[in-house]
């Protein structure tokens, strides 16, 4: 958490610290890693998202530009915090990519469902790994702006 | 066989020729059935006729046994008188039986005791003494038969007369009393019954 | 018969009828000859002793000749209305007389043949011969004509009463066999309906009402028996079938929570296992890119070692996974042209294993089957064929089919390396390698995976190799009615 929290690029979910730091070292190589934030789960991202509880003096307007979601988590998981930012309508714009080691496709399928914008299976390789990443990053920040 | 033997028997009177013979045949038929022969006179015709009656009334009276002196004492038919009959008489009856008596036929021209024995007595409406006839029988078994005209009326028992060309028979019933003769009913039916 | 198909109540009712009809018109027939030889030899004797009186009457007339009263007697007959004529004869045989009941003169004889003391029939009418005689003396002959009609009458009277009698019996047996069958047809009848109310409505619970202790009686005792007998059976069957069900219903719940366990493992194994899988990597890669200037040749060939093994682990378990997934997965059948699959499949792999192999693709047909399945399968066969032959040096790779015994039967055949058929019962087991994963690399999962999903189409697989000299991997699928034949 070396960025600002009213403005931030990339808003990372994941409750592995690997893989986040994973994740952050692949972003990084290609120069995304600037204002990211990283949160361990579920909670503490919807709290962030909607400027609630130690996030509170943030404003929903500040959207993250992408959203990288892991699936699985504690408390709240992933598919619960993609419901909550498709419902509200302030957030319902922000591009989401759900990550997952999980090729199961009923998750696929529900992921899907609910509105996401991309989804990427972690790769056990890492070069495979961060290349998706960078991808995934690239695509969202840079091609697709969303707007302000 | 019987009938057979009755038209051979006839057929004798009338002499020996085959043609005879069978004349006298249909002549005994023509009588029979009431019808004239053209070639016999009444007369004869007549008489053999009173022949057959004669053989007839064995068969329709009753002679008591008084009458025959034993079991082979035979029928006898007697002729008073004149014969009017010739041999006709005896070949009617001849093998004829009555009662299982052989027949015999008597003529007699006068009046004897034998007279009384006859069964059968025929006299001849010529015969003259009639009555004496008649008393000297009265009493017996004796069937007294003439064709005299008041043989009847004389206590006689049985008149042969002529009745439209056909012979018939009048009887006296009073005349048979105490002569022991049964005379058939059947007789008395078809004869004529003398009433004084 | 007529009666074969109706009501027994119908059937008795019938024999009873014909059988009394029969045996009355039986009687009456045989009663009906024994009049007509009867009254024929009563009447002839009737009229003969009629005969032996007159004859006897006529004696005197006869024997004297007297018409008249012949006629008279002859003329007593008329009081005779069956006397059609009479006449005497003489006893030389000519007419003497003759009395007719009718004007019209009857034929009669002239002159009677020899025929004494006799009687006979002359087509409808009896004629009797009766000699007169007097004291066994013959005097003539009497003949009498009588028609038949009295016995007409009374055959004809006979008839009458017959008849009636036979009709009132009739009406007799008709009411007494009505009162007379209910006693057989109506438990027949009782037993029939229960049998009916069993055979239509399946009620094993109604029971037959016994109605004597004759066979009917018994019949209905033996139904009643195999009644109880059926539901007795039933209500066992219906326990055991309850039974089952709820064993079906337990084992069902327990495979279910099994599958459900399964499922979660799975999930688990496929999501746990992978993430510290990707850790060891990706932070042997970091220690590699960061500090592999420190650590020397030997420490980067060890973290190179460590990477690679790693990265097969992951693989075997999506392989793995892959597997365990068949399981559940259900077919789904469309027609599939396994010709353009082929061909996808190939320039998928082809890339993969280096562009010197030879791929010849013949024209297959349409099949109907899963399609990603079948994709699969197609996948590990050509890239085992690809794989096993990349060390030729003219690889050759070809895939095809035949038609077999209503099956289609595809082949994937190559010139690679092959293997020992002696271990030919390890091919398609799970995890089983004929080639270690120096010489080729692999999981042994594939071939597994490929009989899996045959065997879920009603297919066959087997394989045909020489060691280096090629394997050929043939499976069969079943073929359908309505696929499209592209070959034959």
């Amino acid at each position: 958490m070396n960025s600002s929290i009213h403005d931030v690029d990339i808003l990372l979910v994941e409750d592995n610290p690997d893989d986040a730091t994973l994740v952050m070292r692949a972003l990084k190589k290609c120069n995304l890693g600037n204002n990211l934030i990283h949160l361990s789960d579920g909670e503490q991202a919807l709290n962030f998202i909607f400027g609630k509880g130690p996030f509170s003096d943030r404003k929903v307007e500040d959207k993250p530009k992408v959203i990288l979601l892991d699936l699985k988590m504690p408390k709240v998981d992933g598919l619960q915090v993609l419901k909550a930012i498709r419902e509200d309508e302030r957030t319902r714009a922000i591009p989401v990519v759900i990550m997952t080691s999980s090729g199961e496709e009923k998750d696929i399928v529900a992921t899907y469902a609910s509105g996401v914008n991309a989804y990427v299976v972690k790769p056990v390789g890492f070069d495979n790994f961060s290349k998706a990443v960078a991808e995934l990053g690239m695509f969202w920040l840079l091609v697709n702006q969303s707007p302000k | 066989m019987q009938v057979l033997m009755k038209i051979f028997s006839i057929s004798r009177i009338a002499g020996t020729s085959i043609a005879g013979r069978f004349m006298l045949s249909a002549a005994m038929v023509l009588v029979v059935t009431g019808m004239r022969p053209p070639l016999q006179s009444p007369e004869s015709r007549a008489t053999q006729v009173k022949a057959v009656f004669l053989y007839n009334f064995t068969q329709f009276i009753g002679w008591p046994s008084s009458s025959f002196d034993d079991a082979q004492s035979p029928f006898v038919i007697g002729v008073l008188g004149q014969n009017t009959f010739g041999t006709y008489l005896s070949e009617v009856v001849e093998n004829e039986k009555v009662n299982d008596r052989p027949i015999t036929i008597k003529y007699f021209s006068s009046i004897t005791p034998e007279v009384g024995e006859c069964e059968i007595l025929f006299i001849d409406k010529s015969f003259p003494a009639m009555k004496q006839v008649i008393q000297s029988t009265h009493g017996k078994p004796v069937l007294t038969v003439s064709d005299h005209e008041h043989f009847t009326k004389q206590a006689g028992i049985l008149r042969f007369y002529i009745e439209g060309g056909k012979l018939r028979i009048e009887i006296n019933q009073e005349a048979t009393a105490g002569s022991g003769l049964e005379v058939s009913s059947k007789l008395l039916r078809i004869a004529t019954l003398y009433k004084p | 018969m007529l009666l074969r198909h109706s009501p027994i109540k119908r059937k008795i009712r019938w024999v009873i009828l014909l059988t009394s009809a029969a045996v009355l018109l039986f009687t009456f027939s045989a009663y009906f000859v024994y009049e007509v030889v009867t009254f024929r030899q009563t009447y002839a004797r009737q009229l003969s002793v009629l005969a032996k009186i007159v004859a006897n009457n006529s004696t005197a007339a006869l024997a004297f000749n007297i018409e008249e009263d012949a006629n008279e007697i002859l003329l007593a007959l008329k009081a005779e209305k069956h006397i059609l004529a009479a006449a005497l004869y003489d006893k030389h045989g000519n007419l003497f007389t003759h009395y007719s009941q009718s004007d019209a003169a009857p034929s009669l004889p002239r002159h009677l043949p020899q025929k004494q003391g006799s009687h006979h029939f002359e087509d409808s009418n009896l004629v009797v011969l009766e000699p007169v005689t007097q004291n066994n003396n013959a005097l003539g002959m009497l003949y009498l004509k009588s028609d038949m009609d009295a016995m007409y009458d009374r055959l004809r009277l006979y008839a009458t009463i017959g008849s009636v009698v036979i009709a009132l019996s009739f009406v007799v047996a008709y009411v007494l066999s009505n009162r007379l069958q209910r006693s057989i047809s109506r438990p027949v009848h009782a037993l029939t309906r229960t049998a009916k109310v069993v055979s239509e409505q399946k009620d094993y619970s109604v029971r037959a009402l016994k109605s004597g202790n004759d066979e009917i009686g018994y019949l209905t005792d033996a139904f009643n028996q195999m009644l109880a007998e059926i539901q007795a059976q039933n209500e066992r069957i219906q326990s055991f079938n309850q039974e089952l069900e709820l064993t079906i219903e337990k084992r069902t719940h327990d495979l279910e929570a099994v599958n459900k366990e399964l499922e979660a493992f799975s999930y688990s194994v496929s999501h746990d296992l992978r993430a510290p899988l990707r850790s060891i990597n990706g932070f042997s890669r970091i220690l590699l890119e960061d500090h592999g200037h420190v650590l020397g040749e030997e420490g980067v060939q060890t973290l190179n070692t460590i990477m690679r093994n790693g990265l097969r682990m992951g693989q075997l378990i999506d392989d793995l996974l892959a597997f365990s997934r068949l399981g559940k997965q259900s077919v789904t059948r469309l027609n599939l042209d396994m010709t353009s699959i082929a061909k996808t499949v190939t320039e998928e792999l082809k890339g993969q294993y280096g562009n010197k192999t030879e791929v010849i693709i013949k024209q297959m047909p349409q099949i109907q089957g899963d399609s990603s399945m079948l994709r699969q399968v197609m996948q590990n066969l050509v890239s085992n064929a690809l794989k096993y032959s990349m060390k030729k040096e003219r690889p050759v790779v070809e895939i095809g089919s035949f038609k077999e015994h209503g099956e289609h039967v595809f082949y994937v055949k190559d010139n690679g390396a092959g293997f020992n058929m002696e271990y030919y019962n390890k091919l398609f087991g799970v995890f089983q390698r004929l080639h270690n994963g120096g010489e080729f690399e692999g999981t042994g999962v594939g071939l597994a995976l490929v009989h899996r999903i045959i065997t879920k189409h009603n297919g066959r697989i087997w394989a045909e190799a020489k060691e280096n000299e090629g394997a050929t991997f043939y499976f069969s699928i079943p073929s359908t009615k309505n696929e499209t034949m592209l070959y034959e």
